[in-house]
Formats: C-alpha cells, structure tokens, sequence
C-alpha cells in the first residue's frame, strides 16, 4: 500500500516540480550568460572602459537570477505545502481518508516524495550555483591567465584541488575532504526530510482551529521554528564560551558538535511532530 | 457474522455543547437499501463520518464485517461525500487508474461501460467537466466497486431529474444482492421507490429503524409524507 501511496503521490506532484526544475535550468543559463559582458572581464584585466547597457543588462540578469533562485525554492515550499493541505485536509481529503491505508502509511508517503523533491531542488539550486561561479571562475581565469579552459586546469591540477577542498571542509567539518563530503551530504538529506516535516507538521496542528486553519498553520510553523531556535541557542551557549577561550583550536570541532546537536534537535522534534501529525489525524480530525 | 454494521452506545460531542450523536444503538443487515433521512443538523453527516473512519466516536462503538473503522473496513466500504473530492488536474482515466490501484474490489471495465453510458470521455479532464458531469464520474467511481457497503451522502441533490433517474438505476443495478447501501438524503420522494428500510435521526438520536412496507402498512402513507408528519416544524 505504501508503494502505491509514494507512486501516486509522486504522479501527482512531478509535473510541477518539473517545471520548476526548467526554470531552475532557465535562469541557471541566464546566470551564466550574465557574466559574459565586457564588465567582468574588463574587471578581472583591470581595464576601465565604462559602464554600458549591456553591463547594465548583465548585471540585472544575475539579479534576477539570484531572485529567481529564491522564487524556485519558495515556489517549491508553497507548492508542497498547498498541496498536502489539499490532499490531506480539503475536500480532496475525503478520498485520501477512506482509503484503505493506515494514517501512517499515508503520512509517511507525503513526506518521502515531498522531502525527495525538496532535497531533489535543493541540491539542483546548489548545483546551478555552483554552474554560474563556475563560469564566472572561467571568465576570470581566462582573463588573468589568457588560458582557454579553467576545467582543464582544474583536470590537470587535482592534487592541488583535492588539497584545497580538504582544508575547505576541513575548516569546515574538522574532516578531510571525503568524511566532510558524506558528512555534508547526509546532513542534507536530513535537513530536507526534517523541512518538509515541520510545514506538514505545522499544516497539520493548524487543523485544530475551528475557523482558522490557514493562520493557525502559519503560527505554528514559526512557533515550532522558534522553538528550534531557543533549544539549539540555549545548546550551544557552554560551546560559544569554548570558542571565546581558544578559538583556532576549538572551532572546528565545536563547529561539528554543534552541527551535530542542531541535527539531533531537529531529528527529535521531527520525529515528536510525526506522531503528533498522526495523533491529530487519527483522533482530531474533522474534514469540513 | 450476518450483520453488516454494528452501532453500540454510539455518541460524538464536537464540544461541550454541541452533541451531534446520542447514544445510538443500531445494527444494520446485509443486503438492503437504507434510507438516512433526517432534518439539517439531525447527525446524518457526522453518523457517515464515523461509518467511514473520518471521526472518532466520543463515546460507543462502530464494527463494519467485525471491524472498528480502519483500513480493513475501508477497503469494503465505498463512500460517496455530499462535495466534490476528486482531484480537479486529473482526467476521468487517470481516476479511474487511481481508484483501480487502491480499490481490489473496483471494476475497470465496469466503470468503462457506465462512461460510455452516459458519453463521458475518459480523457476529459474533471475541471473541463459540469458539477452533474462531476457528480457522475464519482458515483460511476463508488458504483464500480463490489463493497459490502455502499454510504452514499446526498447523490442526488445537484443533479437534473432526468439524471436523478440515471442515478438511481446505477444504485440499484450495480451492487450486489449481499452489499447493503446507505442512501442519506432530503429528497425522499425521488428514492422512496428505491428504499426497502428507513431510519429517522433527530437532534442525533435515533427516532425510527423500519421497514419502508411497514410503515406504509401502519401509518397508511409514504416515507416522505410520514417524513413530515414527524418532522413537522
């Protein structure tokens, strides 16, 4: 019954998120092709030849890049949001309630295929990122060195890269750069599996108001974010002391430490909002 | 096990005040087709919620085959809401895979053939269609299935007479002899000829559970004029 939950969950949220995803490749191109005016490399050369309107163009296209970057990802939560809210809890609910499924089970597939396609953009958005630095690194490599290829330098240098990743994660994490990579990339998946549990979360105790649902979920939302907030402050006041005394030494490690209890708050309160979700589903629902 | 529902104690309080169900006892038979016919506010919605799982009674106890309202019960009960619950950005076939895929009991060519019946082209999508058009393609979806119980909440409120008609039939040719349906709704007179029982709710307790032929028998009147006899305001 789950794979049928996840199947039908995942059909009917794709096509949206794939279009979300083409406008995330839309502006991944405009980002790009923003840093092709005589600007940058006028920049980097140290060339003063003026301000055009096709610097000026280039400079509003990143704009409207990083702004649309934003819009994807608040699209996304809008969009997951609305449409578990309609599923579970509008009229749209009557059917997924009387399907012959436990509330767990349809709980539990909301949030796979809602956390999947949150980690799915995020790590799409961070890719895009990294594409448009990437060729704005190129731009300038090529206008310092004259070189045509910042890739095959990259290809030709990666002992040197390795090297430069392992003291950027290890900055980072305390971790060379493989540990630091896993380590970065569970802490994602996590993240977006305990995101999408707080908005059902808080949709779902928004359900207990009689007449205002919507506010109620809205309240709840930032209720529950402060309440991170004042758990993972209050966790790591002894820390910061720590760091204050000698802060080379420990701040890479209470860095992680603190990475590590944020993730573990996060974790706790997730797994304490699932099981309110299902107490409220299973005992205090009430469809309209 | 030749009931099909079993209602013992049953009450739900939605606060301190407002008591939708009072204590009801009831026990329903297989193999009818059973009138819940009450004013507004008589409890009939909040009696079909309970029946399907979507409340939790306050106090009592509801058994469907011998089972509390769960996936066991929902897998064997067919519900059709008195609102539009299907999703708008599907197409009727996409429905119809939906329903194929969680329901073992649906019939896909079944619900084919009442399409077809009634012109209704499976590629439509639902936000393209009518609300009787709609209204249709979800009791098609609940007729198509081979439940135990049928709950069907005011079927044919927002429909013509001519596809009231076509309702009815639909109800009464495609469930099977041993399935019980449950039929609430206002318009007695248009499904009395359908009902072979009745059961009258007021301020959410039950007032009568009878047979339609006795009480044309002791009262010498149809449903819906004894209906407002007893309902008189």
């Amino acid at each position: 019954m789950l794979g049928k939950l996840v199947k039908h969950e995942w059909k009917a949220t794709y096509k949206l998120n794939l279009g979300l995803i083409a406008i995330l490749a839309g502006l991944t191109i405009l980002g790009c092709l923003s840093f092709c005016t005589p600007l940058w490399t006028n920049a980097f050369q140290d060339i003063d030849a003026g301000f055009t309107f096709t610097d000026l163009t280039g400079i509003m296209s990143l704009i409207f890049y990083f702004i649309g970057i934003f819009g994807v990802l608040w699209g996304l939560i809008i969009y997951l949001g609305v449409h578990f809210y309609r599923n579970m809890y509008s009229s749209e609910g009557y059917l997924t309630h009387t399907l012959p499924a436990s509330s767990h089970q349809l709980l539990i597939s909301r949030i796979l295929v809602g956390g999947i396609w949150y980690l799915i953009l995020q790590v799409l958005i961070v890719l895009s990122i990294f594409i448009v630095i990437f060729s704005m690194l190129g731009i300038m490599y090529r206008a310092i060195t004259g070189e045509a290829s910042l890739w095959t330098y990259i290809m030709q240098n990666q002992d040197e890269v390795m090297k430069l990743l392992n003291e950027v994660f290890g900055s980072m994490y305390n971790m060379d750069a493989v540990a630091g990579f896993l380590y970065f990339i569970f802490t994602t998946i996590l993240g977006a599996f305990v995101f999408v549990m707080t908005l059902y979360g808080a949709i779902t105790i928004g359900q207990l108001s009689a007449k205002h649902k919507v506010m109620m979920s809205i309240v709840s939302y930032i209720v529950i974010s402060m309440i991170k907030g004042i758990i993972a402050y209050v966790v790591a006041l002894p820390s910061l002391f720590y760091v204050t005394n000698d802060i080379y030494s420990g701040y890479s490690s209470t860095t992680i430490s603190l990475n590590l209890i944020n993730v573990l708050i996060n974790l706790v309160l997730s797994v304490g909002l699932y099981f309110i979700s299902n107490y409220i589903i299973t005992r205090k629902l009430n469809l309209e | 096990m030749n009931d099909l529902v079993e209602i013992v104690g049953l009450s739900k309080a939605y606060d301190e005040r407002t008591t939708a169900i009072n204590n009801m006892t009831l026990t329903l038979p297989r193999g009818r087709i059973i009138g819940l016919l009450g004013p507004n506010g008589s409890g009939k919605t909040t009696l079909i919620k309970m029946l399907n799982g979507l409340l939790v009674p306050t106090q009592g106890s509801i058994k469907i085959n011998g089972f509390y309202p769960g996936p066991e019960t929902k897998a064997k009960v067919a519900y059709l809401p008195d609102r539009t619950y299907l999703n708008n950005a599907q197409c009727v076939s996409e429905l119809l895979d939906y329903y194929n895929d969680f329901y073992a009991d649906f019939s896909r060519d079944r619900a084919g053939e009442m399409l077809t019946g009634l012109n209704i082209d499976p590629t439509s999508k639902m936000k393209t269609l009518s609300k009787g058009t709609k209204e249709k393609v979800q009791l098609i979806l609940v007729m198509s299935r081979s439940a135990d119980l049928y709950i069907l909440d005011e079927p044919i409120a927002g429909v013509d007479p001519a596809a009231r008609d076509y309702i009815l039939r639909t109800i009464i040719t495609n469930y099977s002899p041993e399935a019980t349906i449950l039929l609430a709704t206002h318009l007695i007179g248009d499904i009395e000829s359908v009902l072979d029982e009745v059961i009258f709710l007021r301020y959410g307790q039950l007032v009568l559970y009878n047979s339609v032929d006795n009480i044309r028998m002791q009262h010498g009147k149809s449903v819906d004029a004894y209906f407002r006899e007893v309902f008189a305001c």
